[in-house]
């Protein structure tokens, strides 16, 4: 037997109490894992994508929403001529319900550039031309809208027929309808405007003049703003309200837990005012039974934690497995996250059981055996 | 008196409570009203008087569990009254006998009796677990060592619990009614252990009652009422304390 064994009989004596406070700590550690989850898994899958179509350099206007503001094609031309740009090619994307489908990801490309490369042809073509009106859409996307080539699919008011279904390397992509960007303006109303311009820029470039360049291209636009790739998401306003909110969220969940915690633990203390007595009776120091108090709760954030992260974890399976969120993003399930969690409530435990460790220090002996 | 019994006045005492008082409820009760008392080493002093006499008060404040409102307490020669943390000196020094055993539910009569063990630096898991065993088996329950505490019977418990109050061999042994929870004929067994203990290992023992009987197999009886010492064989004749009420 040893200090551990002890701290795990005390709780071990109200099974059921400490198996709703670990349920409690769980919930709110499981929250903080899909939550946290999602939205770093929204970062990562973007990133992915433009990291398989090969793109290094991204122009938009990330202010105001999850989709960029668009702006003129014009733009294009005058960044293209820069040095150090090697290929430049406009993109419209927007996030629209399609179908049965609540939210999807359609991309108008630019006929020819180079966001189509990467795209490989699982079953039926790409388009002929920009003209056609026809849509390619990722594996994934046609498996939520349920359709197969030579069906029709429609985009707010307009059908496309869909000619191809491709494999485009990342969740993203597989995710997306792909369609020549002239149409796509068509549809949204958006003749000669983009929301993206997407570069690729010269092999060996230093980081002094990358950073030249991008100043540069806000010369040109000074609205918007040139980015690595890498870093496209975190630069989103709609993304930073979202990733706020998952926290903002996750942090009431563990408040919840705090005070989960805490009252059980002020319930063990009180209830065990007596037990506390004797243990001072029999030779234990004060901050031994501080101690005590604070290794129960520990366990409990411990124990919550681990528990957590597996509902978190199977949440999230189950939540990317749904409509809304398949083909848009990939769960980021990291070490970093499993880490972050069990952090989280090994603290959130030591925590609640600060001020019932205090109360319980403070007992007359004396009085405690006798109660 | 047991020829054991026979203290050499000029040492120093075990305990030397002098003048003490204790008073709960901001002085509206006054559980102790001036004690002087002075405790030998190796002697077995019953402590007898009827509920709320101050003998209970007495026992705690001897075992530092807690603080005397007036008046010096003292241990060895050493000022025990308002110790700062008087945790070690319990662990070291006091092994203490409930009435109502005080054994934890949820641990084996074995990890009841290393409990205690705990409060002392330098014990390992395989020294405690050995103590512990070789002291149940002194005191008859080395067949009950996995056992939890609700399966013992009554005397079984206190023996339990007797066996966890030697756990670090203390100076002195601390009863609080052993025997009040027991039936007569287990009483008989509970004290013939505590006398055995007594003269095998001449731990110094107080032991408080309210049973005659039980008293009598001390060799000194003090007698308490109404948080005064109205008879003690060995109260030096200046300092007895019949007051006048």
């Amino acid at each position: 037997m040893n200090f551990f064994t002890i701290a795990l009989r005390g709780l071990w004596r109200r099974p059921v109490r400490t198996g709703l406070t670990l349920l409690g700590i769980s919930v709110g550690i499981a929250a903080v894992v899909a939550l946290v989850g999602i939205a770093s898994g929204y970062e990562k899958s973007v990133v992915n994508q433009l990291d398989v179509i090969g793109i290094d350099v991204i122009v938009s206007n990330m202010e105001g929403g999850m989709m960029p503001q668009v702006f003129d094609e014009s733009l294009k031309p005058k960044v293209a001529e820069l040095p150090d740009v090697e290929e430049a090619t406009t993109v419209l994307m927007k996030m629209l319900m399609v179908e049965d489908a609540p939210m999807m990801m359609v991309s108008g490309r630019e006929w020819g550039g180079f966001t189509w490369d990467q795209l490989k042809v699982l079953e039926g073509r790409m388009p002929r031309d920009e003209n056609e009106k026809a849509v390619v859409v990722g594996r994934l996307a046609a498996d939520v809208l349920e359709k197969e080539v030579g069906d029709t699919v429609q985009i707010e008011i307009d059908e496309f027929e869909i000619v191809g279904i491709v494999d485009g390397g990342s969740v993203v992509e597989n995710g997306a309808i792909i369609l020549a960007l002239s149409r796509f303006q068509e549809v949204m109303g958006y003749e000669g405007k983009a929301n993206f311009l997407d570069l690729r820029v010269s092999e060996g470039i230093s980081e002094e003049e990358l950073e030249a360049l991008m100043e540069e291209i806000e010369t040109i636009y000074p609205e918007g703003r040139a980015v690595r790739a890498s870093e496209v998401v975190g630069t989103s306003q709609g993304f930073r309200i979202a990733q706020a909110m998952s926290w903002s969220t996750s942090l009431l969940a563990i408040i919840v837990g705090i005070l989960g915690v805490m009252n059980t633990m002020l319930m063990t203390v009180f209830e065990r005012t007596h037990e506390i007595g004797i243990l001072l009776a029999l030779g234990w120091k004060r901050r031994m039974i501080v101690f005590l108090v604070l290794c129960e709760s520990a366990i409990l954030g411990l124990i919550g934690g681990i528990v957590g992260i597996l509902i978190g974890f199977v949440s999230l399976e189950l939540l990317v497995q749904t409509d809304t969120i398949r083909g848009i993003l990939e769960p980021d399930f990291s070490k970093e996250l499993v880490f972050r969690a069990i952090g989280i409530a090994v603290i959130v435990g030591v925590v609640s059981g600060l001020y019932p460790a205090w109360r319980s220090s403070r007992m007359m002996p004396s009085a405690a055996i006798q109660s | 008196m047991d020829s054991q019994d026979q203290t050499d006045n000029t040492a120093t005492p075990i305990f030397d409570v002098v003048d003490v008082t204790k008073e709960f409820d901001q002085g509206k009760v006054q559980a102790l009203r001036g004690v002087t008392l002075r405790i030998e080493d190796g002697e077995f002093v019953s402590m007898i008087g009827t509920s709320g006499s101050g003998k209970s008060t007495l026992l705690h404040l001897l075992g530092s569990l807690d603080h005397p409102s007036s008046g010096t307490l003292r241990f060895k020669g050493q000022d025990i009254g308002n110790l700062p943390d008087p945790a070690e000196f319990r662990a070291r020094e006091i092994g203490y006998i409930f009435q109502s055993f005080h054994l934890l539910p949820t641990f084996t009569v074995e990890e009841n009796v290393q409990i205690p063990m705990f409060g002392l630096p330098g014990n390992t898991a395989k020294s405690r677990k050995e103590r512990a065993v070789e002291l149940l088996e002194a005191v008859g329950l080395s067949h009950r060592l996995g056992h939890l505490p609700t399966k013992l019977s009554g005397g079984e418990r206190q023996r339990a619990a007797i066996a966890r109050s030697l756990a670090n061999n203390p100076t002195v042994l601390l009863a609080d009614e052993p025997t009040g929870n027991l039936d007569s004929d287990t009483a008989v067994q509970i004290m013939q252990l505590l006398g055995k203990l007594h003269a095998e290992h001449r731990t110094t023992m107080v032991l408080v009652t309210h049973d005659i009987e039980v008293a009598e197999n001390a060799s000194r009886i003090v007698q308490m009422k109404d948080g005064r010492i109205i008879s003690d064989p060995k109260a030096p004749a200046a300092s007895h304390q019949s007051h006048p009420s």
